[in-house]
């Protein structure tokens, strides 16, 4: 047979592959030699040493480490939270619009295109990303048990960041574009948010260097590579003059998909890995399997972003990578779903107690169901009706919504108290916020995913003119408007309940929770 | 996993093989073709209205990159052929899209050539078409009381024209206009150009 | 269940880890399944067995017994046409764009654009009529049509009957012309098809005043108008004729009988009256 470009992507694939069980194989193996010496090193002897579950135990209160961390979470959430709300006025108008074209047509700032540039802009950079950042930074000392290092740099960073951000969405809301979906904010800004991820990776470093356990515990790996990660990607894509065409377009998908596959997911996905035990109180199920998910994750994730171009003008043997990456994602979804679920579902009990725990599992849940979506999205014969559709704005938001934001919602219930040493001033505003997000986002992706799935089976009909596929489309537009309604209101009311935790003058004592 | 610095490596190294494969490789091979034959550059006043459709965010509903027969009916609704890489030779940034809320504009030069359609069409799309969601854009005309010299007069059916004088074209709507007149994808396309086949191999034409 | 609660509530100190259990075996399973088949994705996709659909380019119509084609030169005006229909044809009127700005100065249209020139004057009038009375459903043309007046759509009509412009329309759909060339002369008496040219006349001139000529229109269109009988969105004829040709022609037809007649010499008004 002649040598082809399919037969070598074929033995790269697998080449790839057997390096990936090797490697787990090697660190597993590794790892569980050393693991019960480690737990005789890291613990007390008065702890005993048999007893497992309570060799995991660790005083964050007591050893005091969140003196210097406190500072920068709390300015990384209220800014996240800040534009959570932004971003939910901007992403509701654009949805409006969709059905009520002629609403705020006067002023090209409020033009679709850029309201639903600036919606996306503020909420993935703006809240999904600071909001992981401050779980990160709230977690590095949990983790690694020993202060946050160059604690002022996050304080630094966040600014920069900030300011950045700021600076893109108006640039965006005047016009002044780089045009290409999730790379929007003009690369003369764009410094400014690699500089930023910088300065959170550092601390980050320096913490997992000095600290005090040897294991680093998963969600560490996933926080280590994502910080690692972002700042190359970010650089690589907008770096200026040099992509074109439909060259461009390949960069394009493949920092659109990596920035959700190698930065937002892996952060999610390590807060909820910490959430999830630490308020049940009972380990994860595997290690061997958090290495798969980790390890699959960096492998498979980071090849799958050409699926947005399948049919389109772009190599065939490119587009097959993709999809077959696409595909392979299953193995380190189904790893961290095993992980995190078998937990959770061996432990219901502890959901009916804590709202937190809801929103993180949930949210870890919704992980689950968008990346296995995911998958099978990126095969050609599902991908040939999604594509195109408000079909993938739905899976979209299911992945960004449905999985980060909710574990970010959990991740603030759950640590706002600590923070600021109050409890929350109106615990019933959480079961409200809640439901109000979990019914309006339920109302929000079933509509897309109906009403986009038929506008493309209309598309695809050549006997039924596209004006069809538009008519079709209203009442599901109308009920995704009333879905991000329910959840805006939700939005509201958590950034009011933070932001009077926050601000909160009058000192109570934890007690008054249990009252 | 218990070192921070080969985790970080290996990861950092599993990005740059996936930046080989889905940046460099794709890279040198669209690089390696050149323009479309008889694919024209843009005129300067065709990039000006290319950068408004870019800041206005038409990209967002417009797809610019038709699919073959073999996968969907595309050029039966006279959106164009199947696009190949080197159609967009001149594009940058590119805007191959990934929303159909409104149709493809690959060949709307060619589908719909007509400045004052389109400039009706820019101005209240529902004076044409009453079931569309597109915006109006009415902040790239201007009212005036007469049309002077030079001007371009906007033709409005009664409920949408103004009680009284004219909605005249601003530059940036005419340049706008250029552009989306400009875009004609009817050259025969090179064969070495790269295009997802996947979807044509055995397909029933 | 109230035990556990409180269980919960006082293990703040919990530090999360992982149990040393192993990899489940049906993961290994599925892993395996999954590798095979990515593989045999690369293997059997390498190359395109078939070529793109559509670019069978601009060169189709050099098959056809062909007249030599006008030569391309300034358009032709209509000798003795109405003024003022010249001056919707250049200029519109109201709320109706110029007819020349998507039909081309001389009426000889575009890629997916209808061709005028030469068409029967009755037949163009119709059309016009039905756009504005909405039993033929397009929503730019309709616009334009309600703008004329009824004087106008007929001096409309006959101010591009009387016009000649060289044909733009050429083959673009990848359809095979040798087939088209059956559809259009012969038919398929296996599908029950008559040959276009039987109603609509010899080499697809046109017949006046119920069958417009067809030769020369641009491929685009043809398919996009057989799409539309098809569905019966497009219901103007006298019965429902078309719609049941257009009903039994498969895609592959479809296109063929559209690139066939697009590449054919359009009508022709001065020639006729030589």
């Amino acid at each position: 047979m002649a040598l082809t470009i399919g037969s070598l992507l074929a033995l790269s694939f697998v080449i790839s592959l057997i390096a990936l069980l090797f490697l787990i194989w090697g660190i597993t193996g590794g790892q569980f030699d050393v693991d019960q010496r480690d737990a005789n090193i890291i613990f007390t002897a008065d702890d005993a040493v048999n007893h497992k579950d309570r060799d995991h135990r660790f005083d964050t209160e007591a050893a005091g480490i969140d003196e210097v961390s406190r500072g920068p979470v709390r300015v990384l959430i209220a800014s996240a939270i800040l534009w959570l709300v932004l971003g939910s006025i901007f992403g509701l108008i654009s949805s409006l619009k969709m059905h009520w074209p002629d609403l705020l047509d006067q002023w090209a700032p409020l033009t679709f295109g850029r309201l639903r540039t600036l919606h996306l802009n503020a909420v993935a950079y703006g809240w999904s990303s600071l909001g992981s950042l401050a779980a990160v930074m709230w977690l590095i000392p949990r983790i690694f048990h020993t202060p946050l290092r160059f604690p002022r740099l996050p304080l630094y960073g966040a600014v920069i960041w900030n300011a950045g951000l700021a600076a893109g969405l108006i640039a965006i809301a005047l016009g002044w574009t780089d045009g290409l979906e999730w790379l929007e904010i003009p690369w003369q800004i764009d410094g400014a948010l690699a500089v930023g991820g910088a300065l959170f990776a550092i601390p980050l470093i320096a913490s997992a260097l000095s600290r005090q356990v040897n294991h680093i515990y998963v969600s560490g790996w996933y926080f280590i590579a994502a910080l690692c990660w972002f700042p190359v990607l970010f650089i690589i894509a907008n770096f200026p003059y040099v992509h074109s065409g439909a060259e461009q377009a390949a960069v394009n998908w493949w920092f659109a998909h990596n920035v959700l596959g190698l930065w937002l997911t892996p952060l999610g996905v390590g807060i909820a890995y910490y959430f999830i035990p630490k308020i049940i109180g009972k380990p994860i199920y595997s290690y061997s399997l958090s290495l798969v998910g980790f390890w699959g994750l960096a492998l498979f994730y980071s090849q799958v972003g050409i699926h947005h171009l399948i049919g389109g003008p772009v190599p065939t043997w490119l587009v097959n990578v993709s999809i077959v990456h696409s595909v392979m994602m299953f193995l380190p979804v189904i790893a961290v779903a095993v992980n995190q679920h078998v937990t959770m579902v061996n432990n219901l009990w502890a959901l009916r107690d804590s709202y937190p725990l809801r929103f993180v599992w949930l949210g870890a849940l919704m992980y689950t169901a968008a990346s296995l979506q995911g998958s099978v999205e990126a095969l050609r014969s599902v991908n040939t009706i999604a594509h195109f559709t408000h079909y993938t704005v739905g899976h979209a938001h299911l992945g960004v919504y449905g999985f980060v934001a909710f574990v970010l919602f959990g991740f603030v219930y759950e640590v706002g108290p600590r923070l600021v040493g109050r409890p929350w001033p109106w615990p019933a505003l959480i079961p409200l916020h809640y439901w109000l997000v979990l019914v309006g986002f339920a109302i929000y992706f079933v509509a897309l995913t109906v009403g986009g799935w038929l506008q493309g089976k209309v598309m695809l009909d050549a006997l039924r003119p596209f004006a069809d596929s538009v008519t079709l489309l209203k009442p599901y537009l109308e009920a995704r408007s009333l879905g991000g309604t329910l959840m805006t209101l939700g939005h509201f009311i958590f950034a009011f309940h933070v932001a009077a935790l926050f601000m909160q003058r009058a000192p109570q004592t934890l007690a008054r929770t249990a009252a | 996993m218990n070192r921070v610095f080969p985790l970080a490596i290996l990861a950092l190294a599993i990005l740059a093989f996936a930046t080989l494969v889905l940046v460099v490789a794709p890279g040198l091979q669209v690089g390696a073709v050149g323009p479309t034959p008889g694919l024209q550059p843009y005129t300067a006043q065709q990039l000006r209205g290319r950068d408004q459709y870019v800041s206005l965010g038409c990209v967002y509903c417009h797809s610019q990159q038709p699919r073959s027969l073999a996968q969907a009916p595309d050029s039966d609704r006279g959106w164009g052929r199947a696009a190949v890489a080197s159609d967009y030779y001149y594009d940058r940034p590119h805007l191959l899209g990934t929303m159909r809320s409104g149709p493809d504009l690959f060949n709307i030069g060619a589908r719909l050539p007509s400045q004052g359609w389109q400039l009706t069409h820019l101005y209240q799309p529902r004076a044409i078409a009453p079931w569309s969601i597109m915006p109006a854009y009415p902040f790239l005309f201007v009212h005036k009381d007469k049309a002077e010299t030079g001007d371009v007069v906007v033709a409005l059916t009664q409920n949408y024209a103004p009680k009284s004088g004219v909605i005249v074209a601003r530059p940036e709507a005419l340049d706008l206009v250029a552009y989306l007149q400009g875009l004609k994808h009817d050259q025969p396309p090179p064969a070495s150009a790269p295009r997802d086949a996947g979807y044509d191999r055995g397909a029933e034409r | 269940m109230n035990g556990q609660n409180g269980q919960h509530r006082s293990d703040e100190h919990f530090e999360p880890y992982e149990e040393e259990r192993g990899i489940p075996a049906p993961f290994y399973l599925g892993a395996f399944g999954l590798l095979l088949w990515g593989v045999s994705v690369f293997i059997m996709d390498r190359e395109p067995v078939m070529p793109l659909a559509s670019p069978n380019p601009t060169t189709g119509g050099q098959h056809l017994p062909s007249q030599p084609p006008r030569a391309l030169g300034q358009p032709m005006p209509a000798l003795a046409a109405d003024p003022a229909a010249l001056a919707i044809i250049a200029g519109g009127k109201g709320a109706a764009w110029a007819c020349s700005s998507c039909h081309g100065l001389a009426g000889e249209g575009a890629d997916a654009v209808p061709r005028l020139a030469g068409l029967s004057a009755a037949y163009i009038t119709k059309q016009l009529n039905d756009f504005a009375a909405g039993t033929r459903v397009n929503d730019s043309m309709r616009v334009v049509a309600l703008a004329l007046s009824p004087e106008e759509r007929t001096s409309l009509g006959a101010a591009y009957a009387a016009m000649a412009a060289p044909t733009v329309a050429h083959a673009m759909l990848g359809g095979d012309l040798k087939r088209g060339a059956q559809l259009a002369t012969a038919g398929d008496d296996a599908k029950g098809l008559a040959g276009c040219f039987t109603c609509h006349g010899d080499q697809g001139l046109g017949v006046d005043p119920d069958f417009p000529a067809l030769a020369g229109q641009p491929a685009a269109y043809l398919d996009q108008q057989l799409l539309f009988w098809t569905s019966g969105l497009r219901h103007n004829s006298p019965d429902t004729m078309m719609n049941d040709i257009a009903k039994a022609l498969s895609d592959a037809d479809r296109r063929a009988v559209s690139d066939y007649i697009a590449g054919l010499p359009p009508p022709d008004p001065h020639a006729i009256a030589e």
